[in-house]
């Protein structure tokens, strides 16, 4: 798991290098797309939100025990 | 000019599996979806084809370039989903995948609202028994809910026609805004899984067969995005709609611990990509819309596969009892990963020559808002179909599960689905230039691959920090059929109880009142008596007074009588 977290690490690094090299090439539509690394915050930023977010909702009220329905409804 | 409609053969296989021996179905089937292919493939580009019946002009064959581009994926997914079941000898379950395929192809083909409403009706009854062949009694309840919703969806889209037909459209094409424009976006609406009238999708996709389940995760939603494109191009209330149906499923897929439930609100979701792209309307978006159904059939098809393959080797479907079968299951594993490497639109693999193209329309075409969150969509893509469903089955702790081989077919088909998605991965040109409305995109551009890998590693990165918090639950989530699963059904049952007991109180005043009067009936002297008081002359009628052998007319002479009268009414109607 550590090796792993690593090497993406490792590879998320690259990906900032690789932007910024190739700044020229880039075609940027809207603002944040010539951010540098802006995706990668987006990417991290957005799996937290989206699974803290959903669990919160669940707590809410939306997840209920699996017999719920009743098994043979 | 001739066209075989590519139904055809498939509806004469679906006939076969009542005449030819068990063993025989699953290639029959295949066989039928072959020949359909062939026909799609044969269909020449324009093909008409127009009957009249019952004084309606039809178009029965229309195949211009977004038919064909369609009906080409429809009918390969019906060679994949034969060889996936191949094995399968129930007849009734093959029939019924065959006639749903063909039924779709039908929409697909269909050049008139009439033609395209019949298919659109007999793919919903062919997909209900695909829902039912599930074979439990949930799978039954599931089914009989999925018929009626789609019951519902197929009279909104007959009014929407009929309304439509006033005015004097028959052929398929844009509607304009109006009563026919809202019926049908409804009725569509339904068919495409559009929040809150989605709920029929999670709730019956996971509890077909695992052979049926594939059929079922490609045709139904899929048709309703072909109409969707036909027939409402840029109307906007379906970008928004769309990217609630991105944002909707990803949310709900935290909390599932079913995996094919998982998978089925992820078709909710990435269907959102290809509403929001009809809604946007620019060539490009319509142009992303059809080339992502293109390559969310085969990708969500081969991830249905994978659980599937799953569930017939362990006979369990839940995150929280499965784990640690990666060394067991090497095969399924790194299939499902290709089918998850799609979704997730890693470059290289066909979801990212075609999910990107949506949202590049978005950003090109004014929508930033759009943009960001269907780009937050994909993170939750990638979060639940690449990491959390594969890490909590194949990866997790071992859970025990005893696993039993898996049909060879399966695989066969997992492994061509598979090499589909990464051949059109690789060489996006072929399904581009195949795309109906000639947008021009490159993929592979380094922003583009630079980006995609950025977004897939930061949610990488954030699930491997965050892991305990995606760990299977057993729960069941409460979704919009909550409302016809719960309040309705005790609504239901109320009404029925309510009219139970309204009915035995009717019964029993009714039978009190045939006593009484019966008792009176008993003794016509009983009668006056009741009158006695109030009119003169019966101061002396008793009941003692009756004796029916002297007072009963003999029932010959009311037989004589009856006889009479029918013969006076029988002249007088002559």
């Amino acid at each position: 798991m550590t090796r792993g977290f690593s090497v993406t690490a490792l590879l998320a690094g690259a990906t900032v290098v690789l932007e910024i090299v190739f700044r020229q090439a880039a075609h940027p539509v809207l603002p944040w797309h010539s951010v540098p690394a802006f995706d990668l915050v987006y990417g991290a930023a957005g799996c937290a939100l989206i699974v803290l977010g959903s669990k919160a909702l669940g707590a809410a009220g939306l997840q209920k025990p699996e017999s719920y329905y009743g098994e043979d409804e | 000019m001739t066209a075989l409609h590519p139904a055809v053969p498939l509806l004469i296989a679906a006939v076969l599996q009542g005449l030819v021996r068990a063993s025989w179905r699953g290639p029959v089937a295949l066989a039928g979806a072959a020949a359909a292919l062939v026909a799609v493939v044969a269909l020449p580009a324009g093909a008409a084809v127009d009957v009249t019946l019952l004084g309606l002009d039809l178009r029965v064959v229309f195949a211009d370039a977004l038919a064909r581009v369609f009906g080409l994926v429809f009918a390969t997914m019906a060679c994949l989903g034969t060889l996936y079941a191949l094995h399968v000898r129930r007849g009734g379950e093959q029939a019924a995948t065959l006639v749903y395929a063909a039924a779709a192809l039908g929409v697909m083909f269909a050049g008139d609202w009439v033609t395209l409403f019949l298919f659109w009706e007999l793919m919903a009854l062919a997909s209900s028994a695909v829902v039912w062949y599930g074979g439990s009694r949930r799978s039954r309840a599931a089914a009989w809910r999925y018929l009626l919703v789609h019951a519902a969806s197929g009279s909104l889209l007959l009014a929407g026609i009929l309304v439509l037909q006033a005015t004097g459209t028959t052929r398929v094409g844009p509607v304009p805004e109006g009563t026919a424009f809202w019926l049908m976006v409804a009725g569509v609406g339904i068919n495409a899984a559009i929040p809150p009238l989605h709920a029929w999708l999670t709730d019956a996709y996971p509890e077909g067969s695992v052979t049926g389940s594939v059929f079922l995760s490609a045709f139904t939603t899929k048709t309703a995005v072909y109409v969707l494109i036909r027939a409402f191009p840029g109307a906007e209330v379906l970008v928004y709609a769309g990217v609630v149906m991105a944002l909707y499923g990803v949310v709900y897929a935290v909390l599932e611990n079913d995996i094919r439930r998982l998978l089925a609100y992820h078709i909710v979701s990435q269907v959102g990509y290809m509403v929001a792209g009809v809604g946007m309307g620019t060539a490009l978006a319509l142009d992303g819309s059809t080339a992502h159904a293109f390559s969310h059939i085969l990708y969500k098809a081969l991830l249905f596969m994978g659980a599937g393959a799953v569930i017939e080797a362990t006979g369990r479907r839940k995150l929280t009892e499965l784990g640690g079968l990666a060394s067991r299951m090497k095969a399924v594993l790194v299939l499902y990963m290709v089918g998850a490497f799609s979704i997730s639109s890693v470059p290289l693999f066909n979801g990212f020559i075609s999910k990107s193209m949506v949202v590049s329309a978005a950003a090109e075409g004014g929508w930033p808002i759009v943009e960001l969150l269907l780009t937050l969509a994909s993170i939750g893509t990638f979060l639940h179909t690449g990491l959390k469903l594969p890490w909590f089955t194949f990866f997790g702790p071992p859970s025990g599960a005893a696993v039993r081989p898996i049909p060879r077919n399966m695989l066969v088909a997992m492994a061509a689905a598979a090499a589909l998605c990464t051949g059109l991965g690789l060489f996006p040109g072929w399904l581009y230039a195949r795309l109906p409305f000639d947008a021009v995109y490159e993929p592979y551009t380094i922003d583009h691959v630079v980006s995609a890998l950025q977004l897939l590693l930061g949610t990488g990165i954030a699930f491997a920090l965050l892991l305990g918090k995606f760990a299977g639950e057993p729960t069941v989530s409460l979704d919009t059929d909550w409302f016809y699963r719960r309040p309705l059904r005790s609504a239901v049952a109320a009404g029925v109880a309510l009219a139970r007991r309204s009915g035995a109180r009717l019964e029993r005043a009714g039978l009190l009142a045939t006593a009484a009067v019966s008792a009176l009936g008993r003794n016509p002297m009983r009668v006056l008596g009741v009158f006695r008081r109030w009119l003169p002359g019966l101061e002396d009628v008793h009941e003692a007074a009756y004796d029916p052998d002297i007072h009963r007319l003999p029932i010959g002479l009311t037989v004589f009588w009856a006889v009479v009268a029918l013969g006076v009414v029988a002249l007088l109607v002559r």
